[in-house]
Parts: C-alpha cells; sequence; structure tokens
C-alpha cells in the first residue's frame, strides 16, 4: 500500500495535467492555437561527444582521460519526450521522460519523470569484524518542469513532488537553473547557476545510518533536507553542422547533510582522490544528429 | 496536339501550319534568349559556400571571399540580395577579388551586374545551416533540461 500511494499520486497528477491541457486547447481562439503551434518542440537531437573529461567527486575516485558523452532528446508531435542528458546537460540527473503539455513563445511546460537521486552503495567491515552492507536504487520521481528561454536568458524550474520508492513518503526533489548566453562571432558562451533541493526524507534514504545497521566507525545518522549548489560555464563553436567543439566546466557544491553523512565521510577517508564537492572539466568534439 | 495533326490533313493546311509552327519556335526561342542571360561568358564563386550557425535562426558570422571573372572586360558591380548598394565596383576589368566578413541569418545572393544595367550575369548563393534546428529543444542557446 505504501508503494502505490505515490504511484497512484503521480499517475493521477498525470492525468489531470492532461485532462485540465485539453480543455484549456480546446476554450483557447485560434490565435492562440496556431501560437502553440509555432512553438511546437516535436524534433530532437542525438549528441555524441569524443574528448577528454576529468572529475572528481566524493562518488567515486578520481576520473580522468579519455571520454565518451552521450545526450540528446527527441519529442514526439503528440507532446511525449524522452530525454537522455549527459555532459554539459547533465544538470538534473540521469534519463527522463514526460510530457510536453503547454507552450506559450518563451515558455514550456511538461509533466516529467525523472531521477531526483541516483543510487548508492556503501559496504563497510571494521577492526571489531562488524560490517555495513548499504544499497539503495535510484530513485524516479513525477511532477512538474517549467522553461523559459527569453532573449538570451533561460530560466527552468522542477518540482517532482512524487517519488516512485517503496521505502520512504513525501520524497520531494525541486530544482532552479538561470543560464545566460552570449554569442561571439559563431561560439556560443554561456554561464549558469543551479540550485537542487532535495527534502530530509530523500536525503535521509541515502545518507541517514539507521541505529540498527550502525557499527563502530559508521554511526548512526540522521540527514535532514539540503541544498546543492552549482556553476557552470562553457562554449560551444560549430565546425559543421554536424560537428561541434564543446568545452565547459562545471562545479558543484554538496549539501551538508549529505557530505556529513557516515558513507561520504569514509568513503573520502580511505580514498584522497574523493573530494567534498564535484567538480568537472571537459573539452570535446560532438557529432549531432 | 491537334496542332500536329491538323499539319497533314492537306497542303493548304499544311503550309499554314507550319508557318504558324515556325513562327511559334522562332518566339519561344528569342523569349529564351532574353529570359535568361548567358552566364558562361561569367563566374562568380563564393569560398566558403556555407555559413554555420548552432542555432537555427541565430546570426552567422562568415569570411567570405568571393571572385568572379568575364571573357570580356569591362565596368561590373558586385550586389548582395536585400542590399541596393553594391559592395564594390571594378572598371575596365575582366576578373575581381573581394573579401569580408558578413554576418547572415538566412541563404543570400550574390549577384554580378555591368554598371548601370539591372541584367544579372553571373550569381553565387550563400547557404545557411545549422546544428540545432529552431524548434526543437533546447529553444535557446544554452542547453539545459
Amino acid at each position: 500500500m505504501k508503494k502505490l500511494t505515490p504511484t497512484i499520486a503521480a499517475h493521477m497528477l498525470f492525468n489531470f495535467m492532461a485532462v485540465i491541457a485539453l480543455p484549456v486547447f480546446a476554450d483557447e481562439d485560434s490565435n492562440m492555437l496556431e501560437a502553440d503551434n509555432k512553438n511546437s518542440q516535436s524534433g530532437g537531437y542525438l549528441k555524441l561527444g569524443l574528448g577528454y573529461r576529468g572529475e572528481v567527486s566524493p562518488y567515486h575516485e578520481e576520473r580522468s582521460g579519455a571520454s565518451f558523452v552521450v545526450s540528446g532528446r527527441y519529442q514526439w508531435k503528440n507532446g511525449l519526450f524522452i530525454e537522455a542528458p549527459g555532459g554539459a546537460n547533465q544538470l538534473n540527473p540521469g534519463f527522463g521522460f514526460g510530457y510536453n503539455f503547454y507552450n506559450t513563445e518563451h515558455w514550456s511546460f511538461d509533466v516529467i519523470n525523472q531521477l531526483s537521486h541516483g543510487g548508492v552503495e556503501y559496504r563497510a567491515r571494521n577492526r571489531d569484524g562488524q560490517s555495513i552492507d548499504f544499497a539503495r536504487d535510484a530513485t524516479m520521481s513525477t511532477g512538474i518542469r517549467a522553461t523559459g528561454a527569453i532573449d538570451q536568458n533561460t530560466i527552468q524550474f522542477t518540482l517532482l513532488p512524487y517519488a516512485y520508492d517503496s521505502e520512504f513518503d513525501n520524497g520531494l526533489y525541486a530544482s532552479l537553473w538561470l543560464a545566460k548566453q552570449w554569442q561571439v562571432k559563431n561560439w556560443s558562451i554561456y554561464s549558469a547557476i543551479g540550485f537542487q533541493y532535495r527534502s530530509k526524507e530523500l536525503l535521509n534514504y541515502y545518507y541517514g545510518v539507521a541505529k540498527d545497521i550502525a557499527i563502530n566507525g559508521t554511526p548512526a545518522y540522521e540527514a535532514g533536507a539540503g541544498v546543492n549548489s552549482t556553476i557552470q560555464f562553457g562554449l560551444d563553436y560549430p565546425i559543421t553542422k554536424n560537428w561541434v567543439f564543446e568545452s565547459y566546466v562545471r562545479y558543484t557544491q554538496i549539501a551538508s547533510s549529505m557530505s556529513d553523512s557516515p558513507f561520504i565521510y569514509n568513503t573520502r577517508k580511505f580514498d584522497d582522490t574523493r573530494t567534498k564537492n564535484v567538480a568537472e572539466v571537459a573539452i570535446l568534439l560532438n557529432y549531432v544528429f | 496536339m491537334n496542332f500536329l495533326i491538323n499539319m497533314f490533313k492537306g497542303k493548304a493546311s499544311t503550309t499554314k501550319s507550319l508557318k504558324l509552327f515556325f513562327v511559334m519556335v522562332s518566339l519561344s526561342c528569342t523569349f529564351c534568349l532574353h529570359a535568361e542571360p548567358d552566364y558562361t561568358e561569367f563566374t562568380l564563386r563564393l569560398k566558403p559556400n556555407q555559413c554555420v550557425a548552432l542555432h537555427q535562426g541565430k546570426d552567422c558570422y562568415i569570411d567570405l571571399e568571393l571572385t568572379w571573372s568575364a571573357e570580356q572586360q569591362g565596368n561590373y558591380c558586385l550586389f548582395v540580395s536585400k542590399r541596393l548598394e553594391a559592395l564594390q565596383c571594378w572598371r575596365n576589368s575582366r576578373a575581381g577579388k573581394f573579401k569580408k566578413e558578413f554576418v547572415f541569418n538566412e541563404n543570400v545572393f550574390f549577384t554580378l551586374k555591368e554598371i548601370g544595367k539591372d541584367s544579372l550575369l553571373a550569381s553565387a548563393e550563400l547557404e545557411m545551416a545549422w546544428v540545432y534546428k529552431k524548434n526543437s529543444k533546447p529553444q535557446s542557446s544554452w542547453r539545459m533540461f
């Protein structure tokens, strides 16, 4: 029953949005319908990138070297879409899909399903012979996303109140991204800042250490809500209509409720290439289909 | 088709029809010659002939080199579409070169004309190309999702 609650709620939300979207289109005058058609988001792209990528993070050992990056998006005429963010596009975690239900000249509104947190694993054994084996799968969540593009500025707000997970309720994820782009000759240069909020329930599921599994060295811990803050700079240059040179640098300050977790603290203690926060730099040559 | 059948029906009508046929052919050829200038005497080349922007509709910057040549010496001017004044004119020349950085967001034609005349002697098209279509997300230049 616990598992069904968020699932049913998510479906209700999706259906509710579809139901209210249809009368809106039906009641609008023909000009509004034409405006919506003009702003149709159907179509997409697939970008395959090869180049250098370096990343330091608390989640894995330092990575540096040749890298293959895939990102893409496709939206059908009926509004359904899939997204596979990667590299510079990977501002929110993981693969997503949803329904683009309304567009205006500057705004686009979607019902979206995407990961609100990736999977984590933690295994440890102390000198007393006690061990802990902790693993959590990624959590898929459903909610609303609004994206505005005004001149060279972009703003995106995502609210995912429904998490598809049987282990916890009220896992809320919200993000806000602001970006500004400049064109210098045919170079596209951008800067962006972003904030990702995760509720206490969501973070405690991944970073909390329950008393019944706590051992010496990995004490009990209760994670609170937290905000990750990201800043990113990047540039793109179209070499041909299929080949694009791209470079970006990104820094994310991890919420203290995450970095203070014994899982993060201990993994950093035993692997000095792991860092408290996330930093990434890449220079890529992309082929865009 | 009836005209061709009538040609073989009788001598009188055949003669009349043949006259009409030759008049029509002559007229049509005359119109052809007047309607299309002879491009073979003139050449106009663009290098490169495509400008690539990241997004459809965005300004595209390009360093263009245009070269033209004519069989006969004359007074010629180089034009670009949607602009009345000439980019450059040459007097008593049979070849020329023009280099400049341009900014466009749609296809344009470059044309060679004789000074004081409107007829085109040669033309070349600069094609716009882009990586991301205008209607596909990300709508803005910054890709975000």
